[in-house]
């Protein structure tokens, strides 16, 4: 007598592959509602006459026919303009390709495929829970940038963050950390700058004291 | 004897037919174009640009997962220059980029780039026993005649391009761009659901904003930021350069000190018995150079398939190739390396021609192509569009090959202490870089939020192996298919469905999806079987045997 084969592992609720396959599919439902609410009530312009030839209304009728609410609310006539074809090719070919997912990642098995030729996985090694905090402090300092780009500009921000990152994260001997973070000021002053003297935003300090932030003024194109 | 004159003989009346066809499809307008491009190359302008370039491209491919991020950077800076400039500049790179991905592979053992995974199996080996230079040498003749020979196949294909693309109208250009991420969404993913679900999130977000064709706003949420849509380089920033680098930070292995140091002293020994060995498997180089230009004009597959079908074809016909390779044998270095070079003249063909990347960098480029205002596509090859750019790729594939051989000969083993630097030191310099590019692309701190969300998506889909490349494709390719796709149904109606060049792109499309994900899986078997992961360095000689 033959065993049957062994059912492939399952992967646990918690665990990072189910929780992100369902953010991911969180994703893509959102903007697929969005789309679906938006592409019912998206005013036209008057020269945007109904489509006479479209097999797409149709098809969106046998789709989202069944909700009485969803169907009550659409008007086939509109959906079947310009504009709205696209979205609704999209929204056909996606909401089966979703459902089957959602099946997938909700029987909890393993899908991770390896392998992949364009595009691979992060490389993970022998200690999750060290690469789990890198991964963490990486996002956040990024984060982190962000800000403080936002809040300082870039010529204060972004060497300000070099340097912090290198002292604190790399443990790099300060002065070399200097020197990096000088070297990154000195990039954005002689290339962004002085070569191609683009125009700053304001940065939130700036605004909030009510001071013009003087980095405008300060250069000019000299290459 | 008699089969080799046979062999021979085939070989030189396909030479005739295709010579001959070519030269019935070329006329005074191609060799016009040309000119032309070869003399808008010669300006001060593209030369200080290539020369700036070339020093960039070469540390960035030496940076373990380097080379993405810093094409975006110089993508970023690009969008400040002229086409003529910008675009030969972004090609070039992508070609010396190519030339010095195998220098860790082969001294440290470490994938610079995933395209140099095969010539790890035989080239970390060479190295192990003494032979680094001998092992540099072969690599970088064979990646120079192959990189030639890509650019050669690009040139041969224009001229029959033009005359298909004259048959082409707005409905077999709607097909072909939806086939198009349809085929790179099944291809790239190796999980058909998400490789398409991607494209569809992508075609999502690529419609949001105003759009001309319904005279509308889609999706903005009343925020001016969204009134244009979302800005191309940010999302590439977010969605691949933060994530690469992220690879590098989580994993965190920096390389030995002292393997370092031991492959320094012997990356300059016989590299030009290296040289001579290449040019005396000048078959092997055709043949692989082949497998790398057809396999790059497929759509989605890129190079890393192409290196390992090379290095596979390599195995089976050379003689005694199934004893001695994976133990040090320089055919094992020769074959990968030509072929992955290779690719970049195929990669470009379906990237130009039909918009649809034939890699993932590709997909970088198109977008690129796309917010200098040239639309790929019949343009490309029109003498009085931008014939005169197209063929100034070719020149510039083979200009940076040759331009990048004599410094990397020179200088490889100087240029390794680049894949030396600790990531977790090389990543802030280039995070911050790349934030710049974000930034000073569109002027809009803005862009930084978008960076920070498409970041996070993009590391997500990393993470759980959701393919990236088709989400930037569709993003890319949404505005020109609605627009396509707009003119066709109100042109023709439905009853475009039934012309020929339509339902002939239908077949040609899916033989090639077919023929892809046929390559894709055998390209994995042979990964899987060689267990190369950029994890886990190659094992040494007496490991291998």
């Amino acid at each position: 007598m033959t065993q049957p084969p062994p059912s492939a592992p399952k992967a646990s609720w918690r665990s990072p592959e189910i929780v992100g396959e369902l953010v991911l599919l969180g994703v893509i439902a959102a903007l697929g509602a969005f789309y679906f609410f938006q592409t019912v009530a998206l005013p036209v312009g008057d020269d945007c006459a109904a489509g006479r030839d479209t097999p797409f209304g149709a098809v969106t009728c046998i789709l989202f026919g069944w909700a009485p609410g969803a169907a009550e609310a659409l008007d086939f006539q509109r959906i079947s303009m310009p504009g709205r074809w696209l979205p609704l090719i999209a929204m056909t070919i996606g909401a089966p390709l979703w459902v089957i997912r959602l099946y997938t990642v909700l029987g909890r098995r393993k899908a991770i495929r390896s392998g992949m030729i364009m595009d691979l996985g992060f490389r993970l090694g022998e200690d999750p829970a060290a690469e789990k905090r890198r991964a963490a402090l990486y996002f956040g300092s990024l984060v982190g940038l962000v800000l403080l780009v936002w809040l300082i500009g870039f010529h204060a921000g972004l060497p300000l963050w070099v340097f912090a990152y290198l002292v604190f994260w790399t443990r790099m001997w300060w002065p070399w950390a200097l020197l990096i973070a000088a070297a990154f000021e000195a990039f954005i002053v002689g290339v962004l700058d002085m070569t191609l003297d683009i125009f700053w935003y304001e940065p939130l300090l700036f605004r909030w004291i009510g001071v013009v932030y003087p980095v405008n003024d300060w250069f000019t194109r000299v290459f | 004897m008699a089969i080799r004159l046979a062999r021979t003989i085939a070989l030189i009346a396909i030479v005739i037919a295709v010579g001959w066809a070519y030269a019935n499809s070329v006329d005074a307008e191609f060799f016009r174009a040309a000119g032309d491009g070869a003399s808008r190359l010669l300006q001060p302008g593209p030369i200080i640009a290539f020369l700036i370039m070339i020093p960039i491209a070469l540390v960035s491919g030496l940076m373990p997962g380097g080379g993405l991020p810093f094409l975006i950077v110089v993508l970023s800076f690009a969008t400040e220059l002229d086409p003529f400039i910008s675009l030969p500049l972004v090609i070039g790179y992508m070609a010396a980029n190519d030339l010095t991905e195998p220098i860790p592979s082969i001294l440290l053992g470490i994938p610079g780039a995933r395209s140099s995974q095969a010539t790890i199996l035989d080239g970390y080996p060479l190295a192990r026993q003494g032979y680094a230079g001998y092992a540099l040498g072969a690599s970088y003749t064979s990646s120079l005649i192959g990189g030639i020979i890509g650019a050669a196949a690009l040139l041969m294909v224009i001229p029959f391009a033009r005359d298909l693309l004259r048959l082409f109208g707005s409905p077999e250009f709607f097909l072909l761009s939806l086939l198009g991420i349809a085929a790179v969404a099944i291809v790239s993913a190796g999980a058909v659901v998400k490789g398409l679900l991607t494209a569809v999130l992508g075609l999502f977000i690529g419609l949001i904003g105003f759009t001309n064709v319904a005279q509308a706003e889609r999706l903005t949420f009343g925020l001016d930021y969204l009134y244009d849509g979302i800005n191309i380089v940010p999302v590439v920033v977010g969605l691949f350069a933060i994530p690469e680098i992220a690879d590098l930070v989580i994993s965190n292995t920096p390389v030995a000190k002292e393997r370092l140091s031991e492959m320094l002293k012997e990356g300059n020994r016989d590299v030009y018995k290296g040289i001579r060995e290449a040019l005396r498997h000048k078959w092997l180089i055709a043949r692989s150079s082949l497998i790398g230009v057809f396999i790059g004009a497929m759509p989605g597959l890129g190079p890393t398939p192409a290196h390992w079908l090379a290095y596979a074809q390599a195995r089976q016909t050379e003689p005694g190739a199934r004893e001695t390779f994976g133990t040090g044998d320089i055919r094992g270095v020769i074959a990968p390396e030509s072929s992955n070079n290779s690719t970049d003249g195929g990669v470009l063909m379906p990237t130009l021609l039909f918009a649809i990347p034939g890699s993932a960098p590709m997909a970088i480029v198109l977008g690129f192509l796309f917010i200098v205002g040239i639309q790929p596509g019949p343009q490309m090859v029109d003498p009085d569009k931008h014939l005169n750019l197209t063929l100034s790729f070719v020149y510039v594939i083979v200009l940076a090959n040759i331009a990048v051989v004599p410094i990397v000969l020179r200088f490889s083993p100087a240029l390794t202490k680049v894949a030396a630097i600790p990531p977790l030191v090389l990543a802030p310099v280039v995070i911050g870089v790349v934030m710049l590019s974000a930034f000073q692309a569109n002027l809009d701190v803005s862009d930084l939020a978008v960076v920070v969300v498409f970041a996070a998506l993009g590391m997500f889909m990393k993470a759980y192996q959701w393919p990236r490349p088709p989400i930037l494709i569709a993003i890319v390719l949404a505005e020109p298919l609605e627009k396509f796709m707009s003119i066709s149904i109100q042109a023709r109606g439905i009853s475009m469905v039934w012309q020929p060049a339509f339902l002939g792109i239908i077949v040609v499309v899916g033989l090639a999806v077919f023929f892809s994900l046929r390559v894709q899986r055998a390209a994995q078997r042979l990964q899987e079987q060689a267990d190369v992961s950029p994890a886990a360095p190659a094992p040494a000689p007496e490991d291998a045997r």
